[in-house]
C-alpha cells in the first residue's frame, strides 16, 4: 500500500474517533461562548474610566406676562440640547420664593429668575438682565454649567448684534419697509438655523470601533477565538492519543511523526469549523448580523488555531503540561493581539509587534466573518 | 498516623514541588515589585484636541482662540490625526474634533454633511454635547461677520456692516450674561501608582492550589494508598491534604497583600476565599471521581474563576 494510501486510512480512522468527541465540543462551546461572552460586555462597558460629574438640577422662574409663551418657547428649546440634557435637569418653580427655597435646600444648585418683559427686551434691544442664583460655585459642574450659560448668551448676543448692523445699514440707506422686515426675518432665521441646528454640522465617530467593529463585537470575537482555543482541553485526550507502541507500530508502514501531525491537523481544522458553526450563528442572531458567508471567510483563521494547537501537542508528552501551554498562549496571543485590551490601550512596545503576531490577525478573521455583512 | 502527622507529611510533600514554590516566590516578587513602582503623575485638566485641515482665513483665529480661551476644558492642537484617534482611544482626551477642509465655507452657506466637523469620542467621553456649544460659540462669533454679509446679500455695505456688527459685539448694548464661577477652573493633578491586581492574581492562585490538593488526593486514592481506610479517616486525609496547599498560598498572599497595599478588608477577603475554595474543591470532588477528568478541567477552571475574579475586580 503507498504512503498516501496509508495516510488517508489513518485520517479516516483518526476522524472515525473525533465523531465521539462532537458533541461534548458543541456543549463545552456553547457554555465558554455565554461565559466569556458575558465577560466580555461586561469589560467592554466598564474598561474606559467615565470622568464622574453628577447631573445639575437648575430652578428657573419664569413671570406670568405677555412673553409667557415666548418664554416657554426658549426653554423648550434649551431642554432639547444635548447639552443641557447632559449636565442638568430644569425644574420650574411658581414663584421666586419656591426657587430660593431649592437653592438654599441644595436641591438645585442654580436658580434662573426670568425678568418681565424678557423676549420683547431682547428683540427691541433693552435686554432685560437675567438674575443667576448659585449655590457652589466652585465644583466642577458648576464651571461646565457656566460655560454652557456663556454659549448660548454668545449665540443670542452675536445674533441681535447682526440684526442690529443690518437694520442699522438698511436705515442709514432708506430701504423700504418690506426689504427691511425680510432681510431682518433672514438675518434672525439664519442666525437661529446656524446656532440651534450645530449639530446638522457635526458627524460623531467612535474611534474604538476597531476596524469598522465595535468595541462589544470585538470582544465577541475574542471570546469566540478563546472558547475555540479551549476545545483544546477537549480534544486532547484525541490529539495525544498516540502512545509510543502505536507510533512504533505506524512506522513499521512508514507513516512517521509528521503525518500523525498531518492527521492531528486535519482533524483538529474540521472539529474547530464544526464547533465555530453553532458560535456564528448565535452571535449572528444576537447581534442580528448573521452572515453565513463568515462561515467559509474564517478557514484561515480556523487554520491558525488548528496549527497552534497541534504543534503544542507535538512538543508535549501529558495532557496537563499541553492544557496548561494552550491556556498560556491563547491568553498570550489574544492580549498582545489586542483582543483583551484594545491595542490603544497596550504599551507601544506591545504595539510595535502586535501586527506581526497571529493575535491581530485572528482578531480580524474572526469579527469580518462574524459580523462584517 | 494522627493528624499532625499526616499534615506535616502532605505540607512537606507540597513544598517539595517546583511549580508550587515557584508560585508563592512569583507572589512575593509581584508585591515587592509593587511597592518599587514609582507614582505617576496625571493632569486631570478635561483636554480636547483639535486638528485641522481647513485653509481659510478663520481656521488660524478659531484654533488660536480655544488654546488661549480661559474654558474649564483644555484645547490642544493634535499634530495629526492617527495621533488625535490614538489618544482619545488611550482616554488622554475626552474627545477631539477634525476640521475638514472646506467647513467653515460649508457652515457660512449652510450646507451640511459636506465638510462636516468630525468629533471623535470613545465611550469614556461623557461632556461631548457641552464641548460642542463651546467650540460651536466661538465658531459662530467668528464667522458671524461673514454670515451677516451672506444673508443680507448687500454687496455694496459690507465693510458698514462689519463696521455696526464689530461696534455692537463690543458694545454693551447685546445681551450677556456674568460670570457665576470664581476665577479659572484648578484641576488638580492625580497623583497615582500604576494597578497590579494583586488581590485578584492571589485569589486566582489560592483556587489552584485547593484544586492541586484535589488532583493530588485523587492520584493517591487510586495509587490504593487509602485501600482499607474509613470513610471518615479518608474525608480527613482529603481535607488535610487540599488545605496542606492552600495554606502556604494563603499565609503568602496574606503577606503580599499587607506588604502591597495594607488593607483588613482585603485580608479577610483572602481568609473568607481560602475557606470558599477548600469548600468548592470538596463539592466539585463530588461531581468528578477521576483525577484524568480533573486534569482536563482544572486549566479551564482557573480561567474561569480568572475571568471571574478580574471581572468583579472592576466593580
Amino acid at each position: 500500500m503507498s504512503k498516501f494510501n496509508l495516510l488517508k486510512h489513518l485520517i479516516f480512522s483518526d476522524l472515525k474517533r473525533l465523531r465521539v468527541y462532537i458533541p461534548k465540543l458543541l456543549i463545552a462551546v456553547s457554555i465558554l461562548l455565554a461565559i466569556l461572552g458575558g465577560a466580555g460586555k461586561i469589560i467592554s462597558n466598564n474598561i474606559y474610566e467615565k470622568k464622574s460629574f453628577t447631573k445639575i438640577k437648575i430652578a428657573y422662574y419664569l413671570p406670568d406676562d405677555t412673553d409667557k409663551k415666548y418664554n416657554n418657547w426658549g426653554v423648550s428649546m434649551l431642554q432639547d440640547t444635548e447639552s443641557i440634557n447632559s449636565v442638568a435637569t430644569l425644574i420650574e418653580v411658581n414663584s421666586i420664593e419656591e426657587g430660593n427655597k431649592l437653592i438654599n435646600s441644595g436641591e438645585a444648585m442654580y436658580f434662573i429668575v426670568v425678568p418681565d418683559n424678557f423676549f420683547s427686551g431682547i428683540m427691541d434691544g433693552t435686554n432685560p438682565p437675567i438674575k443667576i442664583i448659585v449655590k457652589d460655585n466652585s465644583s466642577i459642574e458648576a464651571y461646565i454649567s457656566n460655560e454652557v450659560f456663556f454659549s448660548f448668551a454668545t449665540y443670542l448676543g452675536v445674533a441681535q448684534a447682526a440684526v442690529y448692523s443690518a437694520s442699522d445699514t438698511m436705515l442709514s440707506h432708506n430701504f423700504t419697509d418690506a426689504q427691511y422686515l425680510t432681510t431682518t426675518n433672514t438675518v434672525n432665521l439664519v442666525f437661529l438655523e446656524r446656532a440651534l441646528g450645530k449639530d446638522s454640522y457635526i458627524t460623531v465617530a467612535d474611534t474604538t470601533k476597531e476596524g469598522n467593529y465595535t468595541l462589544l463585537e470585538h470582544y465577541m470575537g475574542t471570546a469566540t477565538i478563546l472558547s475555540l482555543f479551549f476545545m483544546a482541553f477537549i480534544l486532547m485526550p484525541f490529539l495525544l492519543g498516540y502512545n509510543k507502541g502505536m507510533v512504533l507500530s505506524l512506522s513499521t508502514y512508514k507513516i512517521n511523526n509528521f503525518h500523525i501531525f498531518i492527521s492531528r491537523m486535519i482533524c483538529t481544522n474540521i472539529a474547530l469549523f464544526i464547533t465555530y458553526i453553532p458560535c456564528n450563528i448565535i452571535l449572528g442572531l444576537i447581534f442580528k448580523k448573521l452572515n453565513p458567508l463568515g462561515i467559509i471567510t474564517v478557514i484561515p483563521g480556523i487554520f491558525i488555531i488548528s496549527f497552534i494547537i497541534s504543534i503544542i501537542c507535538s512538543l508535549c508528552k501529558n495532557i496537563f503540561s499541553a492544557n496548561m501551554i494552550v491556556l498560556f498562549v491563547a491568553i498570550l496571543i489574544m492580549y498582545i493581539g489586542g483582543g483583551i485590551l484594545p491595542l490603544a490601550l497596550l504599551p507601544a512596545s506591545i504595539q510595535s509587534i502586535s501586527n506581526y503576531l497571529p493575535g491581530c490577525l485572528l482578531l480580524k478573521l474572526f469579527t469580518n466573518s462574524l459580523f462584517a455583512l | 498516623m494522627n493528624i499532625t502527622n499526616k499534615s506535616v507529611v502532605y505540607l512537606k510533600r507540597i513544598l517539595h514541588k517546583k511549580m508550587y514554590i515557584i508560585m508563592l516566590v512569583f507572589l512575593f516578587c509581584l508585591s515587592i515589585t509593587y511597592t518599587m513602582l514609582p507614582t505617576k503623575n496625571k493632569s486631570a485638566q478635561i483636554k480636547v484636541l483639535i486638528y485641522s485641515e481647513d485653509t481659510s482665513q478663520y481656521n488660524d483665529i478659531l484654533i488660536n482662540n480655544m488654546i488661549q480661551s480661559s474654558s474649564v476644558y483644555s484645547f490642544e492642537e493634535a499634530t495629526d490625526l492617527t495621533s488625535m484617534i490614538n489618544q482619545i482611544k488611550r482616554n488622554d482626551a475626552e474627545c477631539g474634533y477634525f476640521i475638514p477642509n472646506g467647513f467653515f465655507d460649508a457652515y457660512i452657506s449652510g450646507t451640511t454633511n459636506i465638510a462636516n466637523i468630525v468629533q471623535y469620542t470613545s465611550p469614556g467621553t461623557t461632556m461631548a454635547g457641552t464641548i460642542n456649544e463651546t467650540l460651536f460659540s466661538h465658531i459662530f462669533k467668528i464667522v458671524s461677520g461673514e454670515l451677516l454679509k451672506y444673508c443680507t446679500d448687500m454687496d455694496e455695505y459690507n465693510d458698514e456692516l462689519d463696521a455696526y456688527l464689530l461696534k455692537y459685539l463690543s458694545s454693551d448694548s447685546i445681551f450677556t450674561i456674568e460670570n457665576t464661577t470664581d476665577g479659572q477652573f484648578k484641576a488638580k493633578d492625580l497623583v497615582y501608582k500604576i494597578n497590579i491586581p494583586i488581590i485578584e492574581i492571589c485569589c486566582i492562585l489560592i483556587l489552584f492550589s485547593a484544586l492541586l490538593g484535589l488532583l493530588t488526593h485523587m492520584i493517591d486514592c487510586e495509587k490504593g494508598y487509602f485501600t482499607g481506610q474509613s470513610s471518615i479517616n479518608n474525608l480527613v486525609s482529603k481535607n488535610l491534604c487540599i488545605a496542606s496547599c492552600i495554606i502556604p498560598v494563603s499565609i503568602s498572599s496574606i503577606l503580599c497583600a499587607i506588604i502591597s497595599h495594607f488593607k483588613l478588608s482585603n485580608i479577610i477577603l483572602l481568609i473568607v476565599f481560602s475557606f470558599i475554595c477548600h469548600l468548592f474543591t470538596l463539592l466539585l470532588n463530588l461531581l468528578i471521581k477521576k483525577s484524568t477528568h480533573l486534569l482536563r478541567v482544572l486549566p479551564i477552571l482557573t480561567f474561569i474563576s480568572a475571568v471571574v475574579v478580574f471581572v468583579l475586580g472592576l466593580f
